[in-house]
């Protein structure tokens, strides 16, 4: 029965969890699906602790609400959809946050960045450094921008998924993407022009 | 040269893709899945993420409702007063005690007092005509004539005093009474024409009277 369960498709699967609560169903969703939430999540939010937090919400989200999936959609869409939510939540109620505090928390933001452990190790070496610059840069982008363009070019989906994803036209997903990818332009072009 | 522009644009584009798919991926902890079906198995499902549910009430509500207070209280402390909010439309507006005053003083007050006869006013005969009057010079200023115009004791009503009754200035001592055209007991606004008092004319008036009154005893004893 495992064997067979890894050899289905996203959409079988969850229809195996929604219709028989198959559990192991929904464990294999979770394997497939965490690592590039994980990624997504960290590349739009830029921390790790905060990130992780967003993907165990998303899957759980996923167990309460397996019902509310409809089978006419792609499974990835839907979950991709529930974590850019949750991520969005999470970036507004940082802002509040920021708004309402006393102090200027700008050092603390940038000391969360340089501590992140994942990105320690090999941190000496060019590229850790340069991909170092390139999430900055990345969270500076608008949010609007941001999500396209990580969903594009880091997360390598389909301008039709983005748009199932983001509830947008095919057209706004594109001019969105064009966008972003321009202020990174201005943000990176020391680093790509080395 | 738009040409140009556009491969510059989609050399740069494909740079940044490139740098973007680059980058290293992120990968979930190891206890990743433990951490979640613990949680499951526990149903405890306490969304860290998750919005408050109290969230827009508190966001927005309250402070606004706050500021509502604030307003409301502060109004009440340094608004406007109390009385003059509920009664702004009720009552009279408000006169200057020194207006009112040389309203009561003044000589029109008293003919209007005394030609209504308010029950206010009745207590106001007592008080004598003034003798003297304030009035626009030519040349703009304002003046006080050492005695008024009519003078009861110098002023008659000549009708009345055909008739034979007393003089109105004994009677009613307000100015409205000495003048003529008017019956006793009568009050007008308008009492016709005043008649100023001149000894020399009411000699010369009370002879030619006493003349008439001679002729006539005359002719009847004839």
């Amino acid at each position: 029965m495992s064997k067979k369960l890894t050899t289905l498709t996203d959409e079988e699967l969850i229809k195996e969890f929604q219709d028989f609560n198959t559990l192991e169903a929904y464990e294999i969703l979770v394997k497939r699906y965490k690592d590039p939430l994980t990624n997504f999540v960290y590349r739009f939010v830029g921390d790790k602790d905060v990130c992780t937090d967003i993907v165990q919400d998303t899957m759980i989200k996923f167990y309460l609400n397996k019902d509310s999936y409809k089978s006419f959609a792609k499974f990835s869409t839907w979950i991709y959809t529930i974590a850019g939510n949750l991520a969005k939540n999470e970036l507004k109620r940082r802002k509040r946050r920021t708004i309402l505090s006393l102090h200027n928390d700008d050092e603390e933001k940038s000391l969360q960045i340089e501590d992140k452990s994942f990105i320690m190790p090999d941190r000496a070496t060019d590229n850790q450094i340069k991909s170092g610059m390139i999430q900055k840069a990345l969270l500076k982008v608008k949010e609007v921008y941001r999500e396209v363009v990580i969903l594009r070019d880091i997360q390598n989906l389909s301008y039709e998924e983005i748009a199932e994803i983001t509830g947008l036209s095919i057209g706004t997903v594109k001019s969105r993407i064009n966008r972003g990818r321009t202020q990174l332009q201005k943000l990176l072009s020391n680093i790509y022009k080395e | 040269m738009a040409i140009m522009l556009q491969d510059d644009n989609n050399r740069e584009n494909n740079e940044i893709k490139r740098l973007l798919g680059g980058m290293p991926k992120i990968e979930a902890p190891e206890n990743f899945e433990y951490n979640l079906m613990v949680k499951i198995n526990n149903g405890s499902f306490d969304l860290k993420t998750e919005k408050p549910r109290f969230s827009f009430v508190y966001q927005r509500l309250v402070p606004a409702s706050a500021a509502v207070f604030t307003i409301f209280v502060l109004f009440f402390i340094y608004g406007l007063d109390e009385s003059s909010v509920d009664t702004m439309l009720v009552v009279d507006p408000a006169v200057e005690d020194d207006a009112v005053a040389s309203m009561h003083d003044s000589v029109a007050f008293r003919e209007v007092a005394a030609t209504f006869g308010t029950k206010s006013e009745k207590n106001s005969n007592e008080v004598t005509p003034e003798k003297s009057s304030t009035f626009v010079s030519p040349d703009g200023k304002l003046e006080k004539s050492s005695s008024f115009a009519i003078d009861n004791s110098k002023s008659v009503d000549l009708d009345s005093y055909i008739r034979g009754d007393k003089r109105l200035g004994e009677r009613r001592p307000n100015n409205l009474s000495v003048v003529s055209g008017g019956e006793a007991g009568r009050t007008n606004r308008f009492n016709g024409f005043l008649y100023r008092q001149n000894d020399k004319d009411l000699d010369t008036l009370k002879a030619r009277i006493d003349s008439i009154k001679k002729n006539m005893t005359t002719e009847k004893t004839k």
